[in-house]
C-alpha cells in the first residue's frame, strides 16, 4: 500500500468522522420549526455565513476543473474567474440585504415565496420554482458523479465509482437530515477551511517542485508563448467573451437556489456585508492557484487532449508534491464537492416541500410537519441524484452545462421585482419564458449561431428578457393606460 | 450629513469593469513580465484589489 493511498485513506475517515460529528451536534438546539431547518433560525453570522457562502460556491470545479482550464486555456482563465466572482460577490451588500430584510419581515423561507410576495401570482412563483429545480437538479446529479471517480481514483480503485458516490451521499444525507441548515453551515466551515488550506499546501508543494513559480513561468514562456495571452489557447477568450463571462457570474451566482437561501438565512446586514468584502479577496488569491498548476502541467505532461486535462491537479501533485500531500490534498477536493452537494440538497428540498407540497397538496401542513417531509425530500433527491450519477442520461449533463444561463435569466426580472419594479405577472413570466426559449434554440441549434454575436448565448437571451420587461414598463406607464387589467 | 451619493461606489465599480475589458483588449500588443508574471494579469490583481475596495465603500453605507 502506497504512502499516498494510506494519507488518503486516514485523511478520508478522520473527514467523513468530522462531518457526522458536526452534524450531530447540531441535532440540538432545533425548534422543529421549517425556519429551524431550513434556515437556520436566521441566524448565520460573520465567519459561519461567510464560509458557507463560499463552500456552497465553490464545487469541486475549482479544485479539479480549474486546473484543467488553465492547461487548456492558459492563465487567461484565471482573470476572467477572480474578476467575475469578485462582481458577483457585490450582490451578498447590496441585493443580499434587501432579500434578507424582506424575507426575515415576512417570514419567507423559498425564493418563490420572495417572487410570490413580489409579484402575488399562482404561475410565476411555479414558473420560478420549475426553473430553479430544473437547472439545480442536474448540477446536483454531477456531484455525486464526480465524487464517485475522484474517491475510486484517490484509492487506487479500492473504492469503486458506484460504491464512493454511495458513501459520499449517505455521510451527506445524514448531517443533512439530522441538523438542516445549521449542520451545512458548520460542515461547511471544515469544508472551506479544508479547501483554503490544502489547495495553498498543493500550490506551494508543487511551485517548489517545478523550480518556482518565476523559472516555471519563463521557461513556459519560451515553450508555449501562448499560454499567457489574455486570449489563451485557441483563442477562447475574444474581448467579447470576456465580457460576456463578466456578465454571466454577477447574474448567475445570487439565482442559484442555495446561494439566494443563504440570504434569507443570515442573522444581520454586517455579516452579508463582511463576505461581500472578504469574497474578492479569497477569489483572487486562491483562483490563481490552481490554474497555474493546469499551466505548469505542459512542463510535465504536454500531451494531455480534451477531458484527459481535467486530470492535471492529481497528475501534478503525483509528480512534484509529497506522497503523503497527494491523498490529503484529494480529500480537499471531495469537500469541495460535497459542501455543494449538501446545500443543493437542502434548498431543493425546502422549495419542493413549501412551494409545492406545503402550498398544493396539504396546505394545513404544521411546521414540524413540513421539517418531516423536507427530510424525506432531501433523501429522496439525494437518491434521484444517485440514480442519475450512476448511469447520467445525455440530456441531463447537457441540461447542466446550460444551468449557470439558464438560471441568470431569473436576474432581471427578480431583481427588478426586489428593487421595487412592479412588473406585471404576465410580463415578469414572458420574460423568463423568453430568455430561456432563446437560450434553448442556440441549445438545439434552432437559432444559427451568427445571433450569438461572438457572445455567450446568455446575451441575445438576456436581451430579449430585458426588453420584454421594458415593453411591460411602457405599457404600464402608457398615458391611458386602461390597457392593463 | 451624507454628501456622497450612494451610487458613487457602484461608478467606481463600472470603472473597474471598463479598465479590466481595456486590459484585456490590449493586453496582446505586449507581454512583459515582472516577477514571474505578465504584466497584464498583475493589472487584473490590482483591478481585483481596487473591486475590494470598492466592495468596502459600498458595505460602509
Amino acid at each position: 500500500m502506497s504512502t499516498t493511498l494510506i494519507s488518503a485513506c486516514l485523511a478520508l475517515v478522520v473527514y467523513l468522522l468530522a462531518l457526522l460529528w458536526l452534524g450531530a451536534q447540531s441535532l440540538g438546539g432545533q425548534t422543529n420549526s421549517a425556519d429551524s431547518y431550513f434556515l437556520a433560525d436566521r441566524r448565520l453570522r460573520a465567519g459561519v455565513l461567510f464560509f458557507t457562502l463560499i463552500a456552497t460556491n465553490f464545487s469541486a470545479f475549482f479544485f479539479l476543473g480549474f486546473a484543467g482550464a488553465g492547461y487548456r486555456i492558459g492563465i487567461a482563465y484565471y482573470p476572467m474567474m477572480a474578476f467575475g466572482t469578485g462582481l458577483a460577490a457585490l450582490s451578498f451588500g447590496s441585493l443580499g440585504c434587501r432579500v434578507r430584510k424582506l424575507s426575515a419581515d415576512h417570514g419567507l423561507i423559498t425564493p418563490s415565496e420572495l417572487i410570490g410576495h413580489l409579484l402575488p401570482g399562482e404561475g410565476l412563483r411555479l414558473l420560478v420554482l420549475a426553473v430553479m429545480v430544473l437547472f439545480t437538479l442536474p448540477y446536483l446529479a454531477l456531484q455525486p458523479l464526480g465524487a464517485g471517480y475522484l474517491l475510486e481514483s484517490l484509492t487506487g480503485g479500492a473504492v469503486p465509482f458506484g460504491v464512493g458516490a454511495i458513501l459520499l451521499t449517505v455521510v451527506i444525507v445524514l448531517y443533512v437530515v439530522g441538523g438542516g441548515m445549521r449542520a451545512v453551515a458548520r460542515t461547511d466551515v471544515l469544508q472551506g477551511v479544508l479547501m483554503f488550506s490544502l489547495m495553498l499546501m498543493a500550490f506551494m508543494a508543487v511551485a517548489k517542485g517545478v523550480g518556482g513559480v518565476e523559472m516555471a513561468n519563463r521557461t513556459l514562456f519560451v515553450q508555449r508563448p501562448e499560454l499567457f495571452s489574455a486570449a489563451g489557447l485557441g483563442n477562447f477568450f475574444t474581448p467579447r467573451m470576456m465580457a460576456s463571462y463578466l456578465l454571466l457570474w454577477p447574474l448567475c451566482l445570487p439565482m442559484f437556489p442555495q446561494m439566494l437561501m443563504r440570504f434569507f438565512a443570515a442573522g444581520d446586514d454586517r455579516s452579508l456585508k463582511q463576505s461581500m468584502v472578504l469574497y474578492p479577496v479569497v477569489a483572487g488569491v486562491l483562483f490563481i492557484c490552481p490554474v497555474m498548476i493546469g499551466m505548469w502541467g505542459h512542463l510535465a505532461f504536454p500531451d494531455l487532449v480534451g477531458r484527459a486535462s481535467d486530470q492535471i491537479m492529481p497528475l501534478m501533485l503525483a509528480r512534484y508534491s509529497p506522497e503523503w500531500l497527494t491523498g490529503i490534498v484529494m480529500v480537499g477536493a471531495l469537500a469541495a464537492f460535497m459542501s455543494t452537494l449538501d446545500s443543493q440538497l437542502l434548498a431543493l428540498s425546502s422549495m419542493l416541500t413549501r412551494d409545492l407540497y406545503g402550498r398544493y397538496w396539504r396546505p394545513q401542513a404544521s411546521l414540524a410537519e413540513q421539517v418531516r417531509v423536507g427530510q424525506l425530500v432531501v433523501i429522496a433527491l439525494a437518491v434521484a441524484g444517485l440514480a442519475i450519477a450512476l448511469r447520467p442520461p445525455e440530456a441531463i449533463l447537457s441540461l447542466a452545462t446550460h444551468a449557470f444561463s439558464g438560471l441568470a435569466l431569473l436576474f432581471p426580472m427578480l431583481v427588478g421585482a426586489v428593487y421595487g419594479l412592479r412588473w406585471s405577472v404576465v410580463g415578469a413570466m414572458l420574460s423568463v419564458i423568453g430568455g430561456e426559449a432563446v437560450l434553448l434554440g442556440f441549445a438545439t441549434g434552432v437559432i444559427p449561431e451568427a445571433f450569438q454575436w461572438g457572445c455567450l448565448p446568455l446575451i441575445p437571451a438576456l436581451v430579449v428578457a430585458c426588453t420584454v420587461l421594458g415593453v411591460d414598463q411602457l405599457i404600464a406607464r402608457w398615458p391611458s393606460s386602461g390597457l392593463r387589467a | 450629513m451624507d454628501v456622497m451619493p450612494s451610487r458613487w461606489p457602484w461608478l467606481a465599480v463600472l470603472a473597474a469593469v471598463v479598465l479590466a475589458l481595456v486590459v484585456h483588449g490590449q493586453a496582446d500588443s505586449a507581454l512583459p513580465f515582472w516577477a514571474g508574471m505578465p504584466v497584464w494579469v498583475l493589472m487584473f490583481i490590482a483591478l481585483q484589489a481596487g473591486l475590494t475596495l470598492a466592495a468596502a465603500w459600498i458595505a460602509r453605507r
